[in-house]
């Protein structure tokens, strides 16, 4: 081993023993450099915010997307996202990572639109002409993948709204009650619901 | 050992599969599940679509690049950004409403004043010193406001050396007053984006700056 790491394993020999050095360095000069972005986003350096933004767009896409299963509404809401971001970055505090922060503002920002406005109805009657039903992005994809995102896409609202926060991005009954003002007994048979309409849609 | 249905078993599968049956429930479930292979087959096609789920692709980009958007629409709030924070949105519209009819009401006092210096000094010139028709056509835009505003700044700027220190302060405060009040609707406006009422009073605080700042740029020179 080379003179360099050793000294700086040396120095930091707890973090050396529970990950890889490597990662742990790479780690922290990614931590840093998100860090410095944020705090710079958050004076009003716009540069610092694109550079979050385009680091960051994918993930917030891709939730909106799927939340609201319409490709043009969800570039509209990415869109309210970030603005949104830059508008609260002030008061981010740097208690959690700016990624987990965006992605929770993110999911407000979907379930509040859903809530105001009347688009839920039209949803339930048009389940299945959903974003996945005409996209370009899934052909190079597995078929398995491919058919689970139409069948997650062709799911009613409410149901679709807690499989994606519950079984794809990972939230507890408990957080998904919080976020999308529901009771944690309803999140749960939202999901039950949602599961088995895969299911049933997955083996037809 | 406690005898339970199929039915019951179906009906507690996903909070088995996310552990959050109780201990005594979990092993009756667990118990049934090892001798009725119908329901464990259930409980691995449930198993199998988590997994899938978990491990689809958390990214995914859109066909367009949303930055110029995102750009445009924090350019034209830019002056506004986190300033006021606060948690109730009934304090909010109070103090916008306030905010706002403060602004009007230093806006018409500074115009007055405005007004008066100069009348004192010509007879000639333009009394309808408010072309807020003008402007109106362009109050749907935030970014095109901005654009008015910072011209009409930037024409003051030049005629600074002409203005008394004193109307020069005049202005300024004023410019600020009718500043605080937009950031405070616009802040606002994020909670509540289609409220009329914060919109009207958005229209008519920058209707009034604009205005102010076309009084204050046809100013005759004071030195």
């Amino acid at each position: 081993m080379g003179g360099i790491s050793e000294d700086v394993e040396a120095v930091v020999p707890f973090r050396s023993a529970q990950r890889p050095l490597r990662t742990v360095l790479v780690s922290e000069v990614i931590d840093d450099a998100m860090s410095d972005l944020t705090e710079r986003a958050a004076g009003g350096d716009v540069e610092a915010f694109e550079t979050l933004y385009r680091g960051s767009v994918g993930r917030v896409f891709g939730l909106c997307l799927r939340m609201c299963s319409d490709r043009s509404l969800a570039e509209d809401l990415t869109q309210e996202a970030f603005v949104r971001a830059w508008q609260k970055l002030p008061s981010f505090r740097g208690d959690s990572a700016f990624s987990t922060w965006m992605h929770r503002l993110t999911v407000n920002v979907v379930l509040g639109h859903l809530r105001s406005t009347g688009r839920r109805q039209a949803r339930e009657s048009a389940a299945g002409e959903s974003w996945y039903a005409d996209d370009t992005t899934h052909r190079d994809r597995p078929a398995a993948v491919v058919d689970l995102e139409r069948a997650i896409a062709g799911l009613p609202d409410r149901a679709r709204e807690v499989f994606v926060l519950h079984d794809v991005e990972g939230y507890k009954h408990t957080e998904i009650a919080d976020l999308a003002g529901m009771a944690v007994g309803t999140s749960k048979a939202q999901l039950s619901r949602a599961r088995r309409l895969l299911r049933k849609a997955l083996t037809s | 050992m406690t005898t339970i249905t199929c039915d019951h078993v179906m009906d507690r599968l996903d909070e088995l599969l996310d552990g959050e049956l109780d201990a005594d429930e979990a092993t009756a479930v667990n118990d049934h599940l090892e001798m009725c292979a119908e329901c464990h087959r259930e409980l691995e096609a449930v198993r199998n679509l988590t997994a899938e789920a978990a491990s689809l692709p958390r990214s995914i980009e859109p066909d367009n690049d949303l930055w110029p958007g995102i750009a445009g629409r924090i350019e034209a709030r830019r002056v506004v950004r986190g300033r006021f924070g606060w948690r109730s949105p009934h304090l909010a519209r109070r103090i916008v409403t306030t905010a706002a009819a403060a602004a009007v009401l230093v806006a018409a006092v500074t115009a007055a004043y405005l007004a008066g210096l100069h009348r004192s000094s010509t007879r000639t010139a333009d009394s309808n010193l408010g072309p807020t028709t003008v402007v109106a056509a362009h109050l749907e835009l935030d970014a095109d406001l901005v654009r008015v505003r910072d011209d009409l700044m930037a024409r003051l700027e030049q005629r600074r050396n002409q203005l008394s220190p004193a109307t020069w302060s005049v202005v300024m405060d004023n410019l600020d007053v009718i500043d605080q009040a937009i950031a405070r609707i616009a802040v606002a406006l994020d909670e509540h984006p289609n409220d009329r009422q914060l919109n009207h009073h958005l229209a008519v605080a920058y209707r009034q700056q604009i205005d102010l700042l076309q009084r204050a740029t046809r100013l005759p020179a004071e030195i």
